[in-house]
């Protein structure tokens, strides 16, 4: 296996899907890991909140109640107002659905699935259909289209403007999509190169790769821990501007 | 500090201008080319896309300095 094989084995998705009747089922690295997450979070934010719901006070309530209270009062209001209080919920999952894929990839074995482009993208387009939904039923779909051309815009450019402006906020949607990609993949890409240094030293003069082990182990916990900071960054930066996209469509547009 | 006129929107827009110059483009080209691709129109409709990335990227880049510049004017009354 060259170094290429390697980097690809380590930073890709694997199929070992199944066939049945001709239909495909793809079961991946990455899907098992986000079912497996998914599961795991509902079945604790389920158990939290039982907890919660009969009065008894613990540790896990307290730190739910902060977090929902996080996300309502330093995402969701200052940003889309009051109309937010209904997308709380969403908010609240989106949050905490990054989150612990970024985290998970952390694990050793365990695969990063926002590092993904498909998980992402698909993210993006309930950002993209909160933008329109919310959009149209603030203003009405004509009062919503005429948004997307600014005032005293000369009417021989109107048309063109429209288009670039519709054109600009499904960009606006994609560049959220390889945000988070970007940032996952090339954090994984990157701890996983800097441990291939001390085998290509190795195998060029073995004692130098001996001695490369303990200067790359140095960097390598130094990455890691921006990695968890790019986990939770990445989590916030995606959920904020959901919230700020949302909100200016909501308000102002 | 020179910045405080800018709104905490305006610092995301301007944070993301590159990865939206980037993404217009490489969305356009992407899209001439499968356009391409579909009409068996080689390479002219890619050659299009390209331009209309590039067009779109420098329309994003505008708007937000345009709208820098404007807030900056609001500021300073």
């Amino acid at each position: 296996m060259n170094i290429g094989e390697m980097i690809a084995h380590h930073v890709l998705d694997h199929d070992w899907g199944i066939s049945l009747g001709g239909f495909r089922l793809p079961i991946t690295n990455h899907s098992v890991t986000m079912v497996v997450v998914s599961i795991l979070l509902v079945a604790g934010m389920y158990f939290v909140a039982r907890t919660g719901a009969n009065g008894k006070r613990s540790l896990l309530t307290t730190l739910a109640e902060e977090y929902v209270t996080f996300i309502r009062d330093g995402i969701v209001l200052p940003n889309i107002g009051e109309t937010g209080r209904k997308m709380l919920p969403y908010f609240c999952t989106l949050f905490l659905f990054i989150l612990s894929m970024n985290l998970v990839g952390m694990i050793p074995e365990a695969k990063t699935a926002t590092s993904n482009v498909s998980v992402t993208a698909a993210l993006a387009l309930y950002t993209g259909f909160l933008i329109f939904h919310n959009g149209i039923k603030a203003h009405g779909l004509i009062g919503f289209l005429k948004g997307f051309v600014p005032e005293g815009t000369p009417v021989w450019l109107a048309p063109f403007i429209f288009v670039l402006e519709a054109i600009s906020t499904i960009i606006k949607v994609g560049v959220l999509a390889v945000r988070l990609f970007a940032n996952m993949f090339a954090g994984h890409l990157v701890l996983f190169c800097l441990l291939l240094i001390v085998f290509i030293i190795g195998k060029l003069y073995l004692v130098g790769g001996i001695g490369a082990v303990l200067p790359v182990m140095g960097m390598e916990v130094f990455v890691s821990c921006l990695e968890l900071l790019v986990a939770f960054l990445q989590a916030y930066v995606f959920t904020l501007l959901t919230s700020i996209f949302v909100g200016s469509v909501v308000q102002g547009h | 500090m020179g910045f405080r006129h800018i709104s905490k929107e305006d610092h995301i827009a301007i944070s993301s201008l590159g990865m939206s110059f980037a993404v217009s483009v490489v969305g356009c080209v992407l899209l001439g080319y499968w356009l391409d691709t579909l009409c068996g129109t080689v390479p002219l409709l890619t050659f299009l896309g390209t331009i209309a990335g590039f067009a779109l990227g420098m329309y994003l880049l505008v708007r937000v300095a345009k709208n820098l510049d404007r807030q900056k004017k609001e500021g300073k009354r």
